[in-house]
């Protein structure tokens, strides 16, 4: 099968199995949304009237392959709290948590990359050693507790950035980055622990080539052999971890968005839960799920970039 | 070789060079006192089966083994009467890039796969020659051509898996004499070809060698590989060099019985056919526990109690060295 197909079956594969997970999960929840909407005073035939208003006394599976078949033509319907369309209200949100993850990757990568290739300068060196056991703490420090060290030490101690809050970047880019720094390390200091010890490994493994053998033999010097010579072989496995990280990165951009009350698609579908406003909490999950198989679809296209051999294999034959 | 009246100084002289790996049954002497000399314009054929160090002696003189690999490197080397052990990073780099070339065995693995050939026969004169990358695109273009690749303005621009083996080895050997070094050091240029490829590659080294006037160091397992092409040859057996002379000497009347056993084991053209090749029993010592004795000693037919006991070490009869106790085709040897 070409790749490109087989790229889309695993597309549509995945979105069938998340949407109707998600669909059943949030179902079986206790509460319901009539509840949450009228209040807990209403009347039981207000809330079984609310309830065929939404359609929500038909059998679940109807209601999900009804929900599908729109989802399809790109209609994710309305917040059955709010009213309003779900898709506006994604993408109101969604430049927010872009930003958010862009950042975190960038900010991510600016660490891994350089501490890879200093470590990899001594294996076993002091730098090495020490580049470890940070990645290792950071690793093991939960997202929500840095968040609230970084609040403390950069908010609360030296008052450089803002706490909580997020400035849009029509108000001044300055603003806008400044309210974004912390949310942005916050996830940036955790994901960076997992690319810097892929790219370590490979790099390693790259340096035991002839290649690098026959770079020093030019007359290299060790940054040039590093930078020109090992590090794009090396970064396969890196650009893999970063697709497959966008899942992490997601979950964590929801509990980010919340301690940082940044309005990103993360709180968006955290309130949805909250209200059992399922037809919102849907659409955001499936949303999501689009995302993450596109994105990981274009890292796939990235290893064509990186690779003349891949790009060859799959692009000529 | 040493023992060659030469009134010039050697291009390359190496003394007692070293090299050991701490490994987890203890430290592991892969290379042990070997000392050579190497005149300009001549071909020393380092010879000796997997594992004998000579690849890794080699390496070592030019600082490929050492750095970060926990490998312990001893001994002189003088290039041009410069000790190359006692230069700066810089200035080693630069002699390294300038005046050593170095082709190795398996053309699949010593490219880089994600740099088009051009850059990276460009990239030494870049650094080295000072050449902008206009000017060293075109002399890349100029060196494709002269190893015989045609088509070069199309190939430079290509990846390494778009090649052939034998032409990928033509590519490394073009890298290698970019910057017209005066050493060629050659580590089994020929193993990961064809056999109908390694005449021609063989071949294209020799006139290169011969057109530029470079010294060269040509490392193989095959002593009919180096016996057309080497001037000289170096035998190496578990890190020690037992045998070095003229290569005719070598092949007329090998001193060594281990040498003796190589040449027994090439198949000749006069032997009748379907014929047992002839082995050498046995296999090469564990360098991680050296007897005190010759290492070959274990495998040698001329073994007697002093080689168990006593390690020989290399002397020199005239223009030719070898290190054993029992040489062959000589008075008071075994089969003299």
């Amino acid at each position: 099968m070409p790749w490109l197909v087989r790229q889309l079956v695993r597309l549509v594969v995945v979105l069938f199995c998340v949407t109707l997970l998600t669909y059943t999960i949030v179902n079986i929840l206790p509460g319901d949304v009539a509840i949450v909407i009228l209040g807990n005073l209403a009347t039981p035939q207000d809330i079984a009237g609310l309830r065929a208003d939404l359609g929500l006394d038909r059998p679940m599976l109807v209601r999900y392959f009804d929900w599908l078949g729109s989802a399809l033509s790109g209609d994710l319907g309305r917040s059955y709290r709010s009213g309003e369309p779900v898709v506006q209200a994604i993408l109101d949100r969604l430049p927010v948590s872009l930003q958010l993850m862009v950042m975190a990757q960038l900010i991510a990568l600016g660490i891994a990359i350089p501490v890879a290739l200093l470590s990899v300068r001594r294996p076993g060196g002091l730098f090495d050693r020490i580049s470890a056991s940070a990645a290792f703490g950071f690793l093991a420090m939960p997202n929500f507790m840095l968040g609230i060290v970084l609040i403390y030490l950069f908010s609360v101690t030296f008052d450089l950035l803002p706490a909580t809050g997020f400035t849009p970047m029509s108000e001044g880019l300055w603003d806008n980055l400044e309210s974004m720094i912390l949310p942005s390390l916050t996830l940036g200091l955790i994901e960076w622990t997992v690319l810097m010890r892929v790219l370590r490994s490979d790099l390693l493994t790259t340096l035991k080539e002839d290649f690098i053998l026959l770079a020093r033999a030019k007359g290299l010097p060790q940054w040039r052999v590093l930078l020109q010579h090992a590090l794009r072989p090396s970064s396969f496995t890196l650009i893999t971890i970063l697709g497959l990280n966008i899942g992490g990165l997601i979950g964590g951009a929801v509990i980010v968005e919340q301690i940082f009350a940044l309005p990103g698609v993360g709180r968006l579908l955290l309130g949805g839960i909250f209200n059992r406003d399922l037809i919102l909490v849907q659409g955001t999950v499936a949303f999501i799920a689009v995302g993450f198989v596109v994105i990981n679809f274009l890292v796939d296209m990235l290893y064509a970039v990186l690779d003349p051999r891949v790009r060859h294999v799959r692009f000529r034959s | 070789m040493s023992g060659q009246a030469k009134s010039q100084a050697p291009l390359l002289s190496v003394r007692n060079a070293e090299v050991s790996f701490s490994t987890a049954r203890g430290p592991l002497r892969a290379v042990d006192g070997v000392s050579f000399d190497l005149h300009e314009g001549r071909t020393l054929g380092i010879v000796g089966e997997s594992g004998s160090g000579k690849s890794v002696l080699v390496r070592s003189l030019i600082g490929l083994v050492g750095a970060g690999s926990g490998a312990g490197v001893a001994g002189q080397v003088l290039f041009e009467g410069r000790d190359l052990r006692g230069l700066s990073p810089r200035e080693f780099r630069g002699v390294l890039g300038t005046e050593i070339g170095i082709v190795f065995q398996d053309p699949m693995t010593s490219l880089n796969p994600v740099m088009k050939i051009g850059r990276q026969i460009g990239e030494g004169l870049r650094l080295n020659r000072g050449l902008d990358s206009k000017a060293a695109a075109r002399r890349a273009v100029e060196l494709l051509s002269e190893v015989g690749i045609p088509e070069p303005e199309r190939r430079a621009r290509q990846y390494p898996h778009e090649m052939s083996g034998g032409m990928r080895q033509r590519v490394a050997i073009a890298i290698a004499i970019a910057c017209a070094p005066k050493l060629l050091i050659a580590d089994e240029p020929t193993t990961a070809l064809d056999v109908t490829v390694q005449r021609q590659i063989l071949d294209l080294l020799q006139r290169e060698q011969r057109q530029r006037g470079m010294a060269m160091i040509l490392i193989t397992h095959d002593l009919g590989v180096a016996a057309g092409r080497a001037d000289d040859i170096m035998v190496m057996y578990a890190g020690r060099a037992v045998e070095a002379a003229a290569t005719r000497e070598i092949f007329r009347s090998p001193r060594m019985p281990y040498t003796e056993a190589l040449l027994r084991s090439l198949p000749r053209l006069t032997d009748p056919t379907h014929s047992r090749l002839s082995a050498i029993p046995g296999r090469p010592p564990d360098l991680a526990r050296r007897s005190g004795g010759c290492s070959f000693a274990p495998r040698c037919s001329y073994r007697t109690t002093q080689c168990d006991e006593q390690q020989p070490v290399l002397t020199w009869e005239a223009s030719r060295g070898y290190a054993c106790f029992h040489p062959r085709g000589v008075e008071g040897g075994v089969g003299a």
